[in-house]
């Protein structure tokens, strides 16, 4: 009798797993109209809040619930018409006048008006965090009537058309909710892990570290999602979000799926790859102000041992071009601020036995692994000893207040936060840009991105923008690497893709069918 | 007649035959396991020798060729030839695990040996130090110790060595005072053996084939906490070849080139294997004793 017991626990054991195991994996209801997206984050969003939120995982949430006066149109930088149906700009570049939409509900049924895009943009100032810089030059808010807004600039700024269409540009968040949730923060502890916005989806759970749940918002202005349901659940690991993909449990990997795999996907015929253009730039900054690459031709002679070219043929195959340009392709004319890194004879010469640091942030895909290791390899046989560290991201931003301290070498991959050449320029190598890891500092390329910062003039603007990367570019102080393209892997019946380049690792949500 | 070879006194005949005996009568898994114990070791040492290419350099005209196109195990995801980097790989795994072992049984031994000849208070307080030791979990100080100290090889052969050496402490304590009241240690003493004398000579031997077998059980965990120290990237940076750190690397490349992360990892899996085999095996073989 005693003996039999042990075999009668496992069996019921087993029944309760078997038992749990059935009723969490819900079946998938079929058909074009309706059902549950499933999709995945490696990481955490950590924030919904659109005022604090400046990650790139997390888009899609952010994209689905808020939306802001502008958005991008699919494929292209061009500035289309989002809560606002029209705008003007004087002609001083000092006076912005929206027109806004109206009939428009928040989520939670309150009405839209010039009065909550005040009371949104207002808050933003006030919590002023990171992406806060969008609305620092706005002197005075103005709303005559409830469809009407203004908003006038301290100064001119070229890119504010694109701050308002950026996916980390202002928000509209329910003026209710702001008010009833007020606290002493602004509302940040409610908006934390709450949203009450206009878009097309609901954020009807947020369980951080687990799992986010949109749901279709009916009452939306514009064209209704397809979809009931989206759930992004957090599985921080590439291998499993590949094998759910496989057995149809998630319907796309929106990112870092490693490149090297991505041919044994195309021959599954259930899934689909796609790759969208981008203004992702995968760059190495260099660590200008310390010896030994505070040495200009020591730069130079290390970029072109690189052999950048086949590098990134190597490590991203057809996924993405070696970079002509100081910016990603389609933000400025490559002609007007060319970079190229001749590869040169490799000998141990030129190092010299000087010895390197290297930092590359962890991803998931491999790139950056390969890509440092790669230019490991190559450095060391062109007589550098390289040391190579991968590192997490907050530990990058620390390097600016101690440079010496610092790496001589860091690598990311970076996006500027709208498609306009100072969004780039200014994060990047402008020198208190936030981006700047490694502080490179030229008065004469500052100078030349706030004249073309205030400068109306579109074309004399660009050479402003494409003389400061010219200047970049001889002082070698940013290495850049390659322009890769958004890649997602798709269940194969998901239709109605829509990709905007400039909001990375992320698709319309709304847009997308389950066939 | 002149002999032909060395004339063996019966006595010794008896011990030959013995030792073969209990060769014979070891399991044949204990058996391949000292084998493998054994070839792994000269594998180990003849590495630089046995492998066709450098293990950090691109060797190879492609990355992620498969196996038997460019090299026995074809090549990584930086055209490295995979065959010699896990052949380093092992080296650096059992080259470690040996010396973090060398080291344990160095100190323990020497802790084990004075708390147990001497005994009274400072037995108590070199006890009380070890027990403090082994209610760590070793792998968590030996990650605390590499936070502080940096990644790399020698610290994480520093770090085991000070969680590793309290087991064996133990060990040599307890065979110490078991072998001090046997009749042989007390007819030592009536002749006025001194003291270290009568520790190397007299009371030593008696702990070795307990620490020996308890070593050998030892490689096997060693190797897998090595390993799984440098797949969380606690190991040496790269591009050293080390199996952990390789299986970690090759992780993503699983489904499309599954012999780069499976290479390294059934390297880990076979010294481990066989490492367990070994101890069992050994300590078979003493027991006969």
């Amino acid at each position: 009798m005693s003996r039999r017991l042990p075999l009668l626990v496992a069996v019921l054991l087993a029944a309760v797993l078997v038992g749990s195991a059935c009723s969490s994996t819900p079946t998938p209801p079929q058909g074009g109209e309706g059902g549950t997206l499933q999709l995945a984050y490696l990481a955490d969003m950590a924030q919904a809040d659109p005022d604090v939120f400046y990650d790139i995982e997390g888009n899609t949430v952010i994209l689905s619930v808020y939306e802001g006066l502008l958005k991008y149109k699919p494929d292209s930088t061009e500035i289309i018409p989002s809560l606002a149906e029209s705008w003007e700009v004087s002609p001083d570049g000092l006076t912005y006048t929206f027109k806004l939409r109206s009939g428009v509900k928040f989520q939670d049924g309150t009405p839209f008006d010039s009065q909550a895009v005040k009371t949104s943009f207002q808050r933003r100032l006030d919590v002023g965090a990171a992406p806060s810089y969008m609305l620092e030059p706005v002197a005075s808010m103005q709303t005559p009537d409830a469809t009407t807004f203004v908003m006038r600039l301290k100064h001119p700024v070229a890119p504010f058309l694109h701050y308002m269409a950026s996916s980390w540009g202002p928000k509209v968040i329910s003026p209710k909710a702001l008010t009833d949730n007020a606290g002493k923060d602004h509302a940040q502890t409610w908006a934390n892990d709450h949203a009450i916005g206009t878009g097309p989806f609901q954020l009807t759970a947020f369980e951080r570290g687990q799992r986010y749940e949109l749901t279709r918002f009916d009452g939306y202005w514009g064209q209704k999602a397809h979809v009931d349901k989206v759930e992004i659940r957090i599985i921080p690991d590439i291998g499993t979000q590949r094998l759910q993909l496989q057995s149809g449990d998630l319907d796309a990997i929106l990112h870092s799926f490693p490149q090297a795999e991505l041919a044994s996907v195309k021959s599954n015929p259930d899934l689909q790859v796609q790759d969208f253009s981008s203004y992702l730039n995968n760059i190495i900054y260099l660590n200008t102000n310390k010896k030994p690459l505070s040495d200009p031709a020591l730069r130079k002679a290390l970029a072109s041992a690189i052999n950048r070219d086949s590098l990134v043929t190597e490590v991203y195959g057809t996924y993405a071009k070696p970079s002509s340009s100081t910016y990603p392709s389609g933000l400025l004319d490559p002609a007007l601020a060319p970079v190229a890194y001749p590869p040169s004879e490799t000998t141990a010469a030129v190092g010299g036995g000087k010895k390197l640091t290297f930092a590359y942030t962890a991803d998931d895909s491999g790139v950056h692994r390969r890509i440092a290791e790669l230019v490991q390899q190559r450095l060391d046989a062109a007589g550098f000893s390289v040391t190579i560290n991968e590192v997490q991201l907050p530990q990058v931003f620390e390097y600016v207040n101690d440079l010496q301290a610092a790496p001589d070498m860091v690598m990311q991959t970076n996006t500027p936060d709208g498609a306009h050449p100072d969004m780039w320029a200014r994060i990047e190598w402008y020198s208190t840009g936030g981006l700047n890891y490694l502080g490179y500092n030229s008065p004469q390329v500052d100078k030349l991105l706030d004249q073309a910062l205030e400068t109306t003039d579109k074309a004399t603007a660009d050479r402003a923008y494409g003389q400061a990367g010219k200047i970049l570019a001889q002082d070698t102080g940013i290495i850049f690497v390659a322009d890769p393209r958004d890649v997602m892997v798709l269940r194969k019946n998901l239709t109605g893709i829509e990709h905007v380049p400039n909001y990375p690792w992320a698709l319309n949500l709304a847009a997308l069918q389950k066939g | 007649m002149a002999a032909a070879g060395p004339v063996l006194t019966p006595l010794e005949l008896t011990r030959r035959r013995r030792a073969w005996a209990g060769w014979v009568r070891l399991g044949r898994l204990e058996r391949g396991g000292l084998i493998v114990l054994a070839l792994t070791t000269a594998v180990a040492l003849l590495a630089p020798l046995l492998a066709p290419y450098a293990p950090t350099t691109a060797v190879h005209p492609e990355s992620f060729a498969p196996p038997g196109t460019h090299g026995l195990l074809g090549s990584d995801e930086l055209s490295r030839d995979l065959f010699s980097r896990v052949l380093y790989g092992i080296r650096a795994s059992w080259l470690s695990a040996l010396a973090v072992i060398a080291s344990g049984v160095l100190i323990g031994g020497l802790i084990g040996t004075v708390a147990g000849i001497a005994g009274g208070w400072v037995d108590t307080a070199l006890m009380r130090v070890t027990d403090l030791f082994l209610a760590l979990p070793a792998a968590v100080l030996a990650i605390a110790v590499i936070a502080a100290l940096g990644p790399s090889l020698p610290h994480t052969l520093v770090a085991l060595a000070i969680v590793w050496w309290p087991w064996y402490a133990r060990i040599v304590r307890a065979e110490v005072r078991a072998q001090a009241v046997r009749s042989h240690v007390d007819a030592a003493r009536l002749a006025g053996v001194g003291r270290a004398r009568l520790a190397l000579r007299h009371l030593l031997p008696g702990a070795f084939p307990a620490v020996l077998v308890t070593a050998s059980l030892d490689v096997g965990s060693l190797v897998l906490i090595l390993a799984g120290l440098s797949f969380i990237g606690l190991g040496s940076p790269p591009p050293a070849p080390e199996l952990g750190a390789m299986a970690a690397r090759g992780m993503p490349y699983l489904f499309g080139h599954p012999w780069i992360p499976l290479a390294p990892a059934i390297a880990v899996f076979l010294l481990a294997f066989a490492a367990n085999l070994a101890g069992d095996g050994l300590r078979d073989l003493l027991e006969d004793h």
